[in-house]
């Protein structure tokens, strides 16, 4: 299942043909991330929140 | 019963049978569950051989190993053994180092290469009474024994520091001074500043205060011996012969005690006190007796000893503790209590998870921690009937069940004596905890009546704000690293000393992530650990943690945003890093352009 959220995410594994008992590395290009639309605002916190 | 016989443990009568089943098979599972059952000295010894045979290595079922070094100023060998069985009752394998007697200054002072070679990751400085009040003379004046006090505080914190430097990142315990020296004026001993057993009492004041500035944990002991008993607690005889502090009696405690802050500081501790109602929260039955019927409040002892069973569940929920219902009723039944008794302390609103049907309570009991989205071993059940009791234990012995009296007035007490929920601090999130849960009933009201997902997204008019770590997080970040659930890729977990240091290291990058929407605050639900790699321009991230309440609710790709986001910044300096600047100017220049993720998610 987490997998399954990382590669929604844009990651892809290394080496590439993942398996459950592989070891767990996930690689992404970031220019090759994703764009979503994302629905809140993302801010930074002053430490006072 | 007293707390020193851990009376919140089940008698198990076929132990010794299962004890020679368990022997045949290497089975940390099954041997957990026989540290489960309330155990004598002998029982204790027995498991601890086993455990020592059978596992001299963390096995893979384990949860974190623990490398616990044990020294003191009195004989420590006794209370290795009740450590490693108390410590397997937490699923928790622990090695310990244990100094010599009297050596504890020199082991760390030297430093002792064996221990150095050990690398604890925790240590715990035992000091006897006799050794703490030494010097001290009934003829002191106020200024001598103030100064006594002083030094004698002093050694013991450069003691933690002398262990800090010899295991950097480890967490040191400091057991407090059993109150062992007979008085010598009386009820008001505190005239004679010379008292031994004033000094003592003075002394573990001081050591609150220092521990609570050091970052120390405390073991408390001497609020134990109060609670038990100092001669529970301490037998002079054992310490004319064997140098023996606590009594071999008191060591399964001890062990027990030893074990919840290990277990605490791994994030272990359980979270969810799960109530039974007909005669655990109030006395009759509610679908006989009707409202009126049961007995709760004023007018009669019985109603207020169940009054303060809620009381007492309330203030657990107020320090952070969640609280479910899991009962065998019609829910109509169940409810009208909550809503409509004029005595009732616990109200709707402070349940978090509320079951009340016909089905058997295993049921009910995963039902409850698949709806808080926590693992069973995070709920402990409060439960009158000693048959559900049995059945529990059996169906899913993850769960935590305590014996418990039939009369209400000592649930209380049994409970704070079990444990369960000890924990090292309280942060905001704790505070906040019930109405989160209570929130998220409401979430999930809107998310049913919404017609499209980006709608209810938008509606919910949520601010994801992140903080880079900081010292007043640090508590949070260790809990949510170290709480195992679902999403866990890897076992690796943290200290809040190793976070501390994470905090110094440019390389590094740490961030935390509190979501806020238009229900109230989900406190922190993110937690991103990362390091630039050597060639500058990959982030690898170790450590990605999510609280499961907000999975799909676009925090995972805003998350990932962020990160991104971060990733490209030149790294900032922290002004006493001024050396390796040039070094770090090259890595900003140098646009990170790969995120490599080694990573987990995990369910907070």
């Amino acid at each position: 299942m987490v997998r399954g959220l990382y590669r929604s995410l844009g990651f892809v594994p290394e080496p590439a043909e993942d398996s459950a008992d592989s070891p767990v590395r996930f690689v992404l290009q970031l220019e090759a991330a994703p764009r979503t639309e994302l629905f809140m605002q993302v801010l930074e916190g002053s430490g006072d929140e | 019963m007293s707390a020193i016989d851990l009376p919140w443990l089940p008698v198990q009568p076929d132990w010794a049978s299962r004890v020679r089943a368990t022997e045949a098979a290497a089975d940390w599972g099954a041997l957990q569950r026989l540290a489960g059952a309330r155990p004598d000295l002998p029982m204790s010894g027995r498991l601890d051989r086993l455990l020592l045979r059978m596992f001299p290595r963390p096995p893979a079922a384990a949860g974190p190993p623990v490398r616990l070094a044990l020294l003191g100023s009195a004989s420590v060998q006794h209370l290795a053994g009740p450590i490693r069985v108390a410590a397997l009752r937490h699923g928790l394998h622990v090695a310990i180092h244990q100094g010599e007697y009297g050596q504890y200054r020199q082991d760390l002072l030297g430093p002792d290469p064996a221990l150095a070679a050990f690398a604890p990751d925790t240590v715990l400085l035992s000091l006897d009474a006799r050794h703490c009040a030494a010097g001290l003379s009934p003829t002191l004046d106020d200024v001598a024994a103030a100064a006594l006090l002083d030094g004698r505080l002093e050694a013991i914190r450069s003691s933690w520091a002398l262990a800090r430097r010899l295991a950097p990142g480890a967490a040191v315990i400091q057991q407090t001074v059993l109150p062992v020296h007979p008085t010598l004026l009386g009820l008001n001993e505190q005239r004679l500043p010379g008292s031994p057993a004033e000094f003592v009492r003075r002394l573990n004041a001081r050591l609150r205060e220092a521990a609570e500035q050091d970052g120390v944990a405390l073991l408390a002991i001497d609020a134990a011996a109060a609670q038990a008993g100092i001669a529970a607690w301490h037998d002079p005889a054992a310490w004319h012969h064997a140098k023996q502090e606590v009594s071999g009696r008191a060591t399964l405690l001890y062990g027990d005690l030893v074990a919840r802050l290990l277990a605490a500081a791994r994030g272990r501790s359980a979270k969810v006190l799960v109530l039974d109602l007909d005669n655990t929260l109030w006395g009759g039955v509610i679908g006989d007796d009707g409202l009126d019927g049961i007995v709760l409040g004023q007018g009669s002892a019985t109603g207020e000893a169940f009054a303060a069973v809620q009381d007492y569940a309330l203030a657990l929920a107020q320090r952070g503790v969640i609280l479910a219902v899991c009962s065998k009723n019609d829910e109509a039944n169940a409810y009208a209590p909550f809503d409509h008794h004029p005595e009732m302390r616990l109200h709707r609103d402070d349940i978090a998870c509320f079951v009340a049907n016909w089905d058997d309570k295993a049921t009910g009991l995963r039902r409850i921690a698949a709806s808080l989205n926590l693992g069973l071993d995070s709920l402990v059940l409060l439960d009158d009937n000693p048959a559900e009791r049995a059945l529990i234990r059996r169906e899913l012995p993850q769960v935590q069940v305590p014996e418990i009296d039939d009369d209400p007035a000592l649930v209380p007490q049994r409970l704070a004596d079990a444990g369960y929920f000890e924990s090292l601090g309280v942060t905001a999130d704790d505070r906040a905890r019930t109405a989160q849960y209570r929130d998220n009933r409401a979430r999930v009201a809107l998310a049913e009546a919404a017609t499209d997902l980006p709608g209810y997204l938008r509606s919910l008019e949520m601010r994801l704000v992140w903080r880079r770590f900081d010292e007043a997080g640090l508590l949070r970040v260790v809990q949510l690293v170290n709480k195992t659930n679902q999403f866990n890729l890897t076992t690796r977990r943290t200290t809040v000393e190793a976070m501390r240091a994470l905090l110094a290291d440019p390389r590094r990058i740490g961030l935390q992530l509190r979501l806020l929407d238009r229900f109230g605050d989900n406190g922190i639900v993110v937690v991103i650990i990362g390091a630039l790699s050597a060639d500058g321009v990959a982030l690898e991230i170790t450590d990605w943690l999510m609280s499961c309440r907000v999975l799909g609710r676009q925090v995972e790709q805003a998350t990932l945003a962020l990160i991104a986001g971060q990733a490209r910044r030149p790294r900032r300096q922290p002004a006493r890093r001024q050396l390796r600047a040039d070094r770090q100017e090259r890595h900003g220049a140098r646009a990170v352009s790969v995120a490599r993720l080694r990573a987990r998610t995990r369910r907070g």
